[in-house]
């Protein structure tokens, strides 16, 4: 059933189960495997069905460090959350990204890759994946016939499309018509009230644009507001602690990490049609998927680098490319386009073997090293529902952008070792002393800010995604991921998801 | 003092005149200049290879870069025998499947460098320079 937060009674107390607070992947993906169980559930929503400028506007707030996106434009509240305009892009995490490394500073989940295999393969039909299937298929024979890149120590990366899915609009019909399930609209969760003694959460205040306000008991809270928001609440949960609920480890917050983008890394000169194959997206098994290169976790390891991939675009003419990156070109750096002169890729293709003239961008997703002083604090600005508003600061750490470097170079002598093609690079990938060239892309993947781990010495949540400390209060989404891998959060969001909504199934 | 003036520029011509006697012909000439038969007859075969269409820049960034034709001969040369070097450049064949695993056996150990950007192999570097822009 749904209803709208300014039809509540004002001061009411709703009682349930489970509260959930979001509904985005994480909140809908828990909402829909508990409507069938014996559990009363509320879901409440800052937004409505549809989105509105005034709600969107609760997403404001400030930015400092990397570069980012607006956060108000990076985050979606209304019914279904971010999903409303995500990319689809799904892969589980590598088994290599749950390992704690001697060379990435804070790395290691207290839970295995493994553990989660089971909810990754539920995990495909919510997001409307088809087969669950990463491992050496046939498109990889077709790919890489001569196993080449193995014996170069890189891996093919299969790399799913969803279609996207909309979640609140997949869910909306099933939540809609479940006799337990209550999700309440426009209701914006303005603290959690733990009892004086903070160790279990009473209810949660929720409060309205229009002026209602009321309150939500349960057995069980789980926040499920995105990435840096879950911190946030969890900050501004401070009546009886001063540091925000949870925070006793002075962890909430810190460790907020995103995607490293880097648009681009250079130009493809295909000697053959090994990369073009790479580069040439497909349906596999009725569903859109592409391939990127990575290498393998020997190679991270003994490179001691930081997991990552690299995509090769379809190739395509260079005037195409150059108009692309100028269109782009606040983002992208264009020196590797600029400096193709038209005669350069001719002269190269002449001395290779092959006759082909085709060129492709290249770009790379890296995942960054965890920062505790990568984070999100709370601002003195207030918001339209007197809360104070968010201050995102994104720091990296200088062996990040090395990291991506020496990648990159990898890559650039492989193409080059195989007689695939050469590669050109943009300046700071291949001179060390370009600092002031370098430039990441935030692919807008908030992640980090509430780390699963195994002690609050170390993190926020256990490795259940309860809050230490707090015996009845769980955390779902990015905000929990430890490392991020390469890959885009939403499928690990669902996964995680689906394994916390057994772990209540099974305990409450 | 306008005596003492022209003295000071008089004498910064010359030293200028002095240094630029000093450099080799080969970094200063837009054209590459070849001080050996070889270097020419090396120059002809590959630029028979490649074509009319030039080095698209990259023979001048190779000279840029302090390699002369002829210091790229040299490393051409240096692997294997002159006699073998003048039986590849003969044929066009044999020329192409020899650059081809020089420039292999090049990636193979590292024998590398970026040249605008590009990440070539010093043979690729090496006939850059020989043929110029």
């Amino acid at each position: 059933m749904f209803l709208r937060a300014d039809k509540v009674r004002r001061g009411d107390t709703l009682q349930c189960d489970v509260c959930i607070v979001g509904a985005g992947a994480a909140g809908i993906t828990i909402a829909q495997e508990l409507v069938d169980s014996r559990l009363k559930v509320i879901l409440l929503e800052s937004g409505a069905l549809r989105g509105d400028a005034e709600t969107q506007s609760l997403a404001e707030g400030r930015t400092r460090g990397t570069e980012q996106t607006p956060l108000d434009q990076s985050r979606l509240r209304l019914f279904g959350g971010t999903t409303n305009h995500w990319a689809g892009i799904c892969r589980p995490l590598d088994e290599l990204d749950f390992l704690e490394r001697s060379w990435v500073p804070d790395s290691g989940w207290p839970i295995s890759r493994q553990s989660l295999e089971a909810y990754y393969r539920r995990a495909h039909p919510v997001c409307d994946l088809g087969p669950y299937d990463y491992g050496d298929a046939a498109w990889s024979r077709n790919i890489d016939p001569d196993d080449l890149f193995a014996r170069a120590d890189i891996v093919l990366k299969l790399v799913r499309y969803s279609k996207p899915t909309r979640f609140g609009t997949k869910f909306r019909r099933t939540l809609n018509r479940s006799n337990s399930m209550r999700v309440v609209l426009n209701a914006n969760v303005t603290e959690i009230v733990p009892d004086p003694t903070v160790q279990t959460v009473r209810s949660v205040d929720v409060r309205t644009l229009a002026g209602n306000h009321f309150s939500v008991g349960a057995r069980a809270f789980v926040i499920a507001c995105g990435g840096i928001e879950n911190a946030r609440l969890l900050l501004l949960s401070d009546r009886f602690t001063r540091r925000g609920l949870g925070n006793d480890g002075d962890r909430v917050g810190r460790y907020y990490m995103d995607h490293l983008g880097t648009k681009y890394v250079g130009l493809m000169l295909h000697f053959d049609e090994t990369m073009v194959r790479v580069a040439t997206p497909s349906d596999y098994a009725g569903v859109g998927s592409k391939i990127g290169l990575g290498m393998t976790s020997e190679a991270l390891t003994r490179e001691r680098l930081l997991n990552h991939v690299m995509y090769i675009q379809q190739p395509q003419p260079l005037e195409r490319m150059k108009a692309g990156a100028e269109i782009f070109g606040k983002h992208w750096d264009l020196s590797s386009v600029e400096r193709v002169g038209e005669q350069t890729p001719p002269f190269l293709r002449l001395l290779g073997k092959a006759r082909g003239s085709k060129l492709s961008l290249c770009y790379m997703e890296s995942e960054p090293s965890p920062n505790p002083a990568s984070r999100v604090t709370l601002s003195d600005e207030i918001d339209r529902l007197e809360q104070r508003k968010l201050i995102v600061d994104w720091q990296l750490h200088d062996p990040d952008y090395a990291s991506i470097s020496r990648a990159a170079q990898t890559y650039a002598q492989v193409v080059g070792r195989y007689g695939l093609g050469r590669m050109s690079l943009v300046r700071w990938l291949r001179d060390p002393k370009a600092e002031r060239d370098r430039r990441v892309f935030p692919a807008q993947h908030h992640m980090g800010t509430t780390r699963m781990a195994d002690s609050p010495s170390r993190g926020v949540v256990d490795s259940d995604c309860k809050i230490f400390g707090l015996d009845n209060t769980y955390i779902a989404g990015s905000s929990v991921f430890p490392t991020t891998g390469y890959i885009n959060p939403t499928l690990t969001i669902v996964a995680l998801s689906l394994r916390l909504a057994d772990h209540l199934r099974g305990t409450l | 003092m306008i005596r003492r003036r022209l003295l000071i520029a008089a004498a910064t011509l010359v030293s200028g005149l002095v240094a630029l006697a000093l450099l080799p012909i080969e970094l200063i000439s837009r054209a590459p200049v070849y001080r050996n038969w070889l270097s020419q007859r090396a120059a002809n075969a590959l630029r028979e290879l490649v074509g009319q269409g030039g080095t698209g820049g990259l023979g001048t960034a190779a000279r840029n870069a302090g390699l002369t034709p002829d210091q790229a001969l040299g490393k051409l040369m240096s692997r294997g025998s002159h006699a073998a070097f003048l039986m590849n450049l003969s044929d066009r064949g044999l020329l192409r499947s020899y650059l081809d695993e020089r420039q292999r056996d090049d990636f193979a150990t590292g024998r590398v460098d970026y040249l605008e950007g590009w990440l070539l192999s010093e043979t690729e570097i090496c006939i850059a320079a020989l043929l110029g822009d």
